[in-house]
């Protein structure tokens, strides 16, 4: 055994993998998954509805804006940044789109997929100022995105001038729209949204474990210095980031637009999505200083506030107190996320 | 039972991070008012040993001893409250609070009451004037202090705390061999005064220079304790590495080619102004001078970290312009930073992230998936070459001793398929065995053709390994030396600027 210190990884390869993982250990990382486990349990023990098929899709397909946005957001708190603009990004989008349908989309269902490509391209271009204030210039990321937050709110406002408006039925795009939102497919009748989402999230899953751009996204936000002197392009690593948020919010903008047939600037200042995804996030440990993070372990975290909300409906919770218990909740999982680290 | 001769006694201290064993039994004792040295190879478990005297780390068996009392010592709150402070390597001072603010941090006022300010400052020049250093100024930012000033400061702040045991974890390795004189000054009249004095450090001169003592560490063991003058710096190194060296410069041919890399007149910031030199192909230049002489800036400034304000970077004969690092790596100039946790590795990744960042484009396929057998194999073959140690290359690299972090970041850099090296105190706290892999490396690095730009302040190692070396002075050029002229007087006369 002497020899253990001295040896090669070739060599030892494993000696200290042998030793079992204290159970300690093992629920200090898994917490979210644990956490959410117990959730599910409680959950359906306090409501019987809980577990139905029917209840277990709609929570999924009302989760769905949170799951695209929250990928965004998790991209971008994994460089070290973050994006308070997603929220915002969203609401003007859901405007956005309703408009352009409204305009162009009368009696031709094509062009519901040029809106849907323009609105995501005003989340891209959003995206791509915020990657170029912080990843350029170097700006700090909390009051980029912040200040960004209050433009798109206020292009929303300015483009609907400041009503709420229903798209009309006859229109045709908008009708296409809405029954795709709603479309659920006939074998098990989960919503057709859900498998999007899902495409999307294995998607990323997929590149950010075995790709370089992954490797590289977190490399970033675990030395940013250490990386640019080895002479990597940090700037485009945090750029692509931002845009690939943007774009994820104006999905999201588009889907709540798909599922309410609303355009609504309300949405832009008074959605919940800044707080909940950025919340999911670090629930599903992502860490706020960067370098940490994986993809499952954010949907676990969306998971994880979807049925804090889910059961305090189900159990027939006013709505307003519903605000104070989920605050309570994200601070406990935020506080339970930090209990393995050693820094305190 | 311990006897009373000892101030701090450490008995049979085990400790292990997960499977390795970083401590194993050791036993450890310090006579008050004595420089005792800590010595061993990197990763011998020197640091873990203080940690755990001072209360960072939580030992899983053994006993500690102050002034012949048993302690329990879980914090290290406990460690200050019993007159043990550690300084280490990595400063703990804030940078943008002034010298006074910094010394009396954790009491700024008496209780419950404001600050007064002037009663501050003068409890803080008087503190440095018994130490003899009255003439820093208190009211200054410590960041503006020289490195050698900044730790006198974080010393002075032990002794208002009421240090008693003091220990320092590799102090120097950020000093040039000429500022270090001051601090062992100060070291040896501490130690009059009745301070005991914990000295860990790789530069065995010091040690014969300054220390009472000597312990030995080894693969987590201790090796036995010595009187200084029972050894002789041969003896001392094959006590800690387990064989005989035969010089601590392994021998090169030179083979000199033409230039690759020249610099015409680089200036940048205040810190930086004129500077000219040239590279050779299969040459080791080295860059010596003063701490604040501007090595580092001049070279950060022709690798794009820093901006260029001015001059001309001409490599193979065509003038290039590096705004950022990516330009210059891609123009085969590839650069080791100085402060190696800072900027030269990612202390929270796994060494497989850090070693492949550079490259790992060369293990993709078709659809950009990595191929990790193809990495993995490229890693294990660079950590056998380096000889770095580790339990798994899975692990962070936070978890290994200071040397082998440096080995990961050489590694990093070696990844990146770079022609023209810049390394920055590559030998910065790294063991003598450790020393001479590096140097090996380099030796290998330069016979096939790299040209290697080595910043050092260690004079011994810009004599022993350089074929020629620039010395800077207030950040210009004091002299350009050839190696048949690389000898201590000259290093010196041309850095102090002494003519
Ligand atoms: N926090 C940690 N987690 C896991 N392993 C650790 C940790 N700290 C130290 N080790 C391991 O314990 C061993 C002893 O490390 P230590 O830092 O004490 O060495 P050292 O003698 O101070 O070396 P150096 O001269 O390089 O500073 C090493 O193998 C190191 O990898
Ligand atoms: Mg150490």
């Amino acid at each position: 055994m002497k020899a253990d210190l001295k040896t090669t990884v070739g060599d030892l390869k494993g000696s200290a993998r042998i030793q079992r993982m204290p159970v300690n250990d093992f629920f200090v990382k898994n917490n979210a998954p644990i956490i959410l486990f117990i959730l599910i349990i409680v959950s359906s023990i306090v409501s019987e509805n809980f577990l139905t098929w029917r209840n277990i899709t709609t929570v999924l397909l009302q989760q769905v804006p949170y799951f695209l946005i929250s990928m965004g957001v998790m991209l971008t708190i994994m460089t070290g940044g973050i994006d308070l603009s997603v929220a915002a990004v969203a609401g003007c989008s859901n405007v956005v789109v309703a408009i352009l349908i409204t305009k162009w989309g009368q009696d031709n269902v094509g062009m519901l997929f040029v809106c849907i490509a323009l609105t995501i391209l005003l989340g891209c271009a959003i995206g791509a100022l915020n990657g170029f204030f912080i990843g350029k210039l170097r700006m700090a990321p909390f009051i980029v995105t912040l200040a960004m937050m209050s433009v798109a709110q206020g292009i929303a406002y300015l483009v609907s001038g400041g009503a709420q408006f229903r798209m009309k039925n006859e229109i045709l795009s908008a009708r296409a729209l809405t029954w795709f939102a709603a479309y659920r497919d006939p074998l098990i009748g989960m919503p057709v949204l859900v498998y999007v989402t899902l495409a999307i999230i294995l998607v990323l899953w997929f590149v950010m474990r075995y790709t370089p751009f992954g490797r590289l996204i977190l490399a970033v936000g675990s030395n940013e210095s250490a990386v640019r002197l080895a002479g990597i392009n940090v700037t485009k690593y945090k750029f692509i980031a931002y845009v690939i948020s943007g774009a994820l919010a104006a999905a999201a903008g588009i889907i709540v637009t798909g599922r309410s047939a609303l355009g609504s600037p309300l949405n832009a200042v008074q959605s919940d999505f800044a707080l909940s995804t950025v919340a999911a996030c670090v629930i599903g440990g992502v860490a706020l200083e960067g370098g940490k993070g994986t993809v499952p372990f954010t949907v676990v975290g969306v998971l994880i506030l979807a049925l804090i909300t889910n059961v305090m409906n189900l159990a027939g919770l006013a709505s307003y107190p519903q605000y104070v218990v989920k605050g309570a909740v994200i601070i406990f999982a935020i506080f339970l996320s930090r209990l393995g680290r050693e820094d305190g | 039972m311990a006897e009373m001769q000892y101030h701090v006694e450490l008995v049979n201290i085990c400790k292990s991070f997960g499977g390795v064993r970083a401590c194993r039994n050791v036993n450890f004792r310090v006579k008050a008012g004595e420089i005792h040295a800590l010595v061993g190879e990197n990763g011998a478990g020197k640091s873990t040993l203080m940690k755990i005297l001072s209360g960072a780390y939580a030992k899983d068996s053994g006993d500690i001893y102050i002034g012949g009392q048993k302690v329990n010592i879980n914090s290290p709150k406990d460690g200050l409250s019993l007159g043990i402070s550690v300084i280490y390597q990595e400063f703990a001072l804030v940078g943008s609070l002034t010298v006074a603010e910094n010394i009396f941090i954790d009491q700024l006022s008496e209780k419950g009451r404001l600050i007064n300010w002037r009663r501050l400052r003068e409890r803080a020049s008087s503190a440095l004037e018994s130490l003899g250093f009255g003439s820093i100024p208190v009211d200054k930012a410590v960041s503006e202090l020289s490195v050698a000033h900044r730790q006198v400061v974080e010393i002075c702040k032990a002794l208002a705390r009421d240090a008693s045991v003091l220990i320092l974890d590799e102090p120097t390795s950020v000093l040039a061999s000429g500022e270090a004189g001051q601090l062992f000054r100060l070291l040896r009249s501490l130690r009059d005064k009745g301070v005991t004095i914990i000295y860990i450090s790789h530069r065995l001169e010091e040690i014969f220079k300054l220390c009472d003592r000597i312990t030995v560490m080894k693969d987590g063991c201790h090796v036995g304790t010595y009187k200084t003058a029972e050894l002789d710096e041969k003896e001392l190194v094959s006590l800690m590495i387990g064989r005989t060296l035969e010089s601590y410069f392994p021998a090169r041919k030179p083979k000199i080619g033409e230039t690759v890399m020249k610099l015409e007149n680089i200036s940048s910031g205040k810190t930086v102004k004129n500077v000219s030199f040239e590279v050779r192909r299969g040459e080791v230049l080295g860059i010596t001078g003063l701490v604040g002489a501007g090595r580092t800036e001049a070279m950060r400034a022709v690798f794009g970290a820093d901006p260029l304000d001015g001059g001309r970077v001409i490599l193979n004969g065509r003038q290039v312009r590096f705004k950022t690092p990516e330009r210059a790596v891609k123009h085969g100039i590839g650069m080791l930073p100085e402060d190696r946790k800072a900027h030269g590795v990612l202390l929270e990744m796994p060494i497989r992230t850090n070693i492949t960042l550079t490259r790992l484009k060369s293990f993709t396929g078709p659809l950009k998936i990595i191929n990790r057998k193809k990495e993995t194999r490229y890693i294990e073959d660079l950590v056998k070459r380096l000889s770095i140690k580790a339990a798994s290359i899975e692990d962070n690299v936070s978890s290994l001793s200071g040397g082998n972090q440096q080995k990961v970041a050489i590694a990093k850099l070696l990844a990146s398929d770079c022609r023209i090296l810049i390394l920055d105190e590559p030998t910065r706290g790294v063991d003598v065995g450790a020393k001479i892999e590096i140097y090996n490396i380099i030796n290998d690095l330069v016979a096939n053709g790299f040209a290697v730009i080595l910043i050092s302040s260690e004079m011994a190692e810009i004599i022993g390994m350089c074929d020629r070396a620039v010395v800077m002075k207030d950040g210009s050029v004091a002299g350009i030396l050839d190696k048949n002229e690389l000898t201590e007087e000259n290093l010196i006369k041309y850095s102090m600027g002494v003519n």
